[in-house]
Order: C-alpha cells, then structure tokens, then sequence
C-alpha cells in the first residue's frame, strides 16, 4: 500500500533528538513504508520563514519523495506574499503551511486573510497547526475561502473531539490526527463524522515518529478502502501527485 | 514476552471508548502481550476502595492481570485501612491520577500517602502530563519526592516535549523509572537508553484509551539491541516487582 504523509518536517527542533536532515527523515519514511512526505521546515515555523523556506527549498533538491510546504508568516505580510511569489514556480512546493500557535496570530487576522486569497489564486493546499483555540477560527476562514483546500493538523490537539465536530460540515476542511494524543478512537470517529474521504495520514516526522502515528492507524480498524483514502488516495488527489 | 505495565478497565466516562474487561483483555492478547497491570477505572472517578476490589477480583481469577491499585488523596478517610489492606492483598503498584482527580504532587494528603507506602517496596506511578500539553517541571516535582521517600516511581507519559526533563530525573534519582507509552520521537528509545539506561525503561501502552500499537511499533522499530529490548518489555519490571517470572 502506497503511503503519503502530508506533515512532516525537516531541520533541528530544541528537543534531545538527533533527526533534522532529509537522510533522517528517508530513513523513517523507510522503516514505515511511507513513499511521499510533505514538509516544512522546523525554523520557518519556530524562527525566520524566509531563511526556513529557503533552506528547505535547498535541502528538497534532487530528493525523490520529499515535498514541500511554503510556511508563511502574516506577521510579515509583505515578506509572506514575496515568499509566496519567489516559491510558488517550484514544483517541489506543494503546499502552504500556517502555524498560528507558535507564531501567535489568530486565523481571523486581516493578514491572514489577505494572504490566503492570494493562496486560493494558486490553488495551494494550506496545512494549518491546530490545537485548541485555533479549529473554529480555521472553520471561519475555511468558510471564506471554499475554492481553498484546508488541512486540519492535528485536527485540535488534545481537544480533538472539538476538532471533529468543528469541521464536520465544512467540506474544504480535511481532518489529520497526528499528535501526542493518540487517544484510540479518534481515526474511527473522524472517519466517523467525515468520511474516510476527508481524512489524511500525517505523522509530524521528524518531530514524532512516524511508528507511533503509523501504530495508531493500523489498530483503528479500518476496513481495506478506508485504509487506502486515508494513506494515500486523498493526498494523492490534494497535491496531484 | 511482553508485560504492558500501563491499563485499564471499567467505564470511561470522558468519551465513548470500548474498555471493559473483556475488550483489553482480547486487545492485550491480539498483540502478544502476556501480562498487564492493571487498574480499575472506577477507582479514579468513583470510590477507589471499590474500585480496587474490583482490580484485585479480576486479577485474582486471571493470571496474565497483575493488580494497580489506585488511592485518590482527596478521599483522605480510611487511607491508612486502604494501603494496609492492599498491601497484605499483595499489590506491588500504586497508580495515582492527579490529571484527573485535579491535585498537584506538592500536595500535602499525597505525602501522607507516601509515607504510609514507605518501605513496603512498592512502586508509585505517577503521570508527568498534569496541567496539559508541554506542561514541564511535573517530573522534577516527582525527582523531589523520590529523593525524599524509599519508594520506586514509573513515571508515565514521557514525550517529545519533557524528554529532557525525563533524562534529567533518571539520572538524578535512581528510584525514577520512565513508562514508554507516549515516547513518540523519532530516536526516543536510542536517545533514552543511551542517557539513561535501558534497565530504567518500562513497557507501558495506556489502553485502552490508546491503541497498542502506537506504543509498541515506535519500540519494536528502535535502533536497540534485543536485549535492551527485552529488557523493556518484560525483564525490568519483573526484576523491580519481584516476580521470578511471569506467571
């Protein structure tokens, strides 16, 4: 079975792990059987997005199976709609990744607005952090913006049940279950409340390891048809892979 | 062999979850694990006398249970009856639940409890998630009471996010024990038993609300020897509760 993770990341994190380049991450792609990762990089979302996108579009260079996310900061809104312009030709760029916890800014914020109509203009699926606070702020832009395929990482963190509930009915919101919050039942009931058609396989590789997320959805139970949306149809389809 | 040192059983009243007896019973056997400890749900939310009975009355026709009882430092009454009773029942391990029951570890009732357990070589097993997600300086609380009480403690729900905090305490105590249901980076294990030693680290896979396999596919893939590995599984907490072997 082929296998698309659409949450990855490359780069050093300030945890005690020694995972940060491309060949770290290919190695657990290896042991998982994950054929395609999608990732941004760990300091475009912790520290300076120009330089990140920058070095990830370096580190994505001649790399079989590795994609990328252009990551975004609407603090900087000029400088987010240059990066959107300087990446938006590199086919290895798939994707937008917002991360409004540990950039702290609210989805609803006049910035991000603006940059996400430029967004829909390329046609650029946008992987948005959530943990609690922010999934009903992604609902209301996700209604603004319908043409925009929105990914619900995490789909709320430890509050997941929200996260659920919160994107049931909007149809451009795709549910991914990756967190420290493996509670047993949370693939079931996404699948549950919005078909295995809008739910998608992230791990938050290299940050986690994709075993752990991988040990999650093979004990979920799912039948053969929901297994394949799930690891890779969907994304398949989302990026155009 | 594999004991999963960290279950449950009864009613869980936060979300709809499969968690009776029976269905951990068949997810612990689906995936080879020949021994759980195990603690009743009812002892967290409801009375944990009552919930401690029903851990030692199933464990008690069931060899592949080994018995978790659990003390709520809130109730206060009857503590004392309590350990000593268990105690003479033979429980080995004493699982606490600040998450739930809203106590903090520097929590007076709780170092009476401490005391009273003092000696009888029994194991405390703490969470270190209390307070939420990356919620540090949980487990050097914990560091603070094992250098204060002759007692083991298997600290649960070490992760990403306070793996430093956990090398940090093993190192510094060596009555801190770490339970791997949650050690989700990538290079955990590796990191971990090359820190702290594999003799510290204890199997553990918080079902049933979590699936098993996400504890297990993480340890199983780990760039470990086997030996470390068995050691994990199965040969550190026998070694700790004094169990020959595995019944």
């Amino acid at each position: 079975m082929q296998i698309v993770d659409v949450h990855g990341h490359i780069g050093k994190w300030t945890f005690p792990m020694r995972c940060s380049a491309v060949k770290h991450l290919k190695d657990y792609m290896l042991g998982c059987g994950i054929d395609k990762t999608i990732v941004s990089y760990s300091s475009a979302i912790t520290y300076d997005f120009v330089e990140g996108n920058q070095r990830l579009a370096e580190a994505m260079e001649g790399e079989d199976g590795v994609w990328g996310y252009i990551v975004l900061n609407p603090h900087y809104f000029k400088e987010s709609v240059t990066e959107l312009d300087k990446h938006k030709g590199n086919p290895k760029f798939v994707g937008v990744k917002l991360h409004p916890e540990q950039q702290v800014y609210r989805l609803i914020h006049k910035n991000v607005l603006g940059l996400l109509e430029r967004v829909s203009d390329l046609q650029l699926p946008v992987l948005v952090h959530t943990f609690p606070g922010q999934t009903h702020d992604l609902c209301r832009v996700a209604r603004e913006f319908p043409r925009v395929k929105f990914i619900m990482g995490h789909m709320g963190g430890n509050d997941w049940i929200d996260g659920i509930e919160a994107a049931r009915d909007r149809e451009n919101i795709w549910l991914e279950p990756c967190s420290s919050f493996p509670d047993a039942g949370k693939i079931n009931r996404a699948v549950e409340a919005v078909g295995a058609e809008r739910v998608l396989f992230g791990t938050d590789s290299t940050l986690l390891n994709p075993c752990f997320i991988w040990g999650m959805l093979q004990d979920a139970g799912l039948d053969h048809e929901e297994l394949r949306a799930i690891t890779h149809r969907n994304a398949q389809t989302m990026f155009r892979f | 062999m594999i004991v999963d040192c960290n279950t449950l059983f009864g009613f869980w009243p936060r979300r709809k979850l499969k968690s009776d007896l029976d269905s951990v019973k068949a997810e612990a056997a689906s995936h080879g694990i020949t021994k759980s400890c195990i603690c009743s749900i009812r002892g967290i939310f409801a009375d944990h006398t009552d919930g401690n009975d029903e851990t030692l009355k199933v464990c008690k026709s069931d060899p592949s249970l080994e018995p978790v009882a659990t003390l709520n430092p809130h109730r206060w009454l009857d503590l004392n009856s309590e350990i000593d009773m268990r105690l003479a029942q033979g429980v080995r391990m004493f699982r606490f639940f600040p998450e739930y029951q809203h106590w903090p570890y520097r929590f007076m009732p709780f170092y009476r409890i401490l005391s009273m357990l003092e000696g009888s070589g029994v194991m405390v097993v703490c969470p270190a998630r209390v307070g939420g997600h990356q919620n540090n300086g949980v487990m050097t609380q914990i560091a603070a009471l094992a250098g204060e009480y002759d007692l083991k403690f298997l600290i649960t729900g070490v992760y990403y996010g306070n793996l430093a905090e956990a090398i940090a305490v093993a190192q510094s105590e060596e009555r801190i024990f770490l339970e791997t249901h949650l050690v989700n980076s990538p290079d955990g294990f590796e990191v971990l038993v090359k820190e702290v030693g594999a003799e510290r680290l204890i199997y553990g896979s918080q079902s049933p609300l979590h699936h098993v396999n996400t504890s297990l596919f993480p340890l199983l893939h780990a760039a470990i020897n086997d030996e470390d590995k068995e050691k994990i599984l199965h040969a550190n907490i026998s070694r700790e509760l004094g169990w020959t072997e595995c019944k």
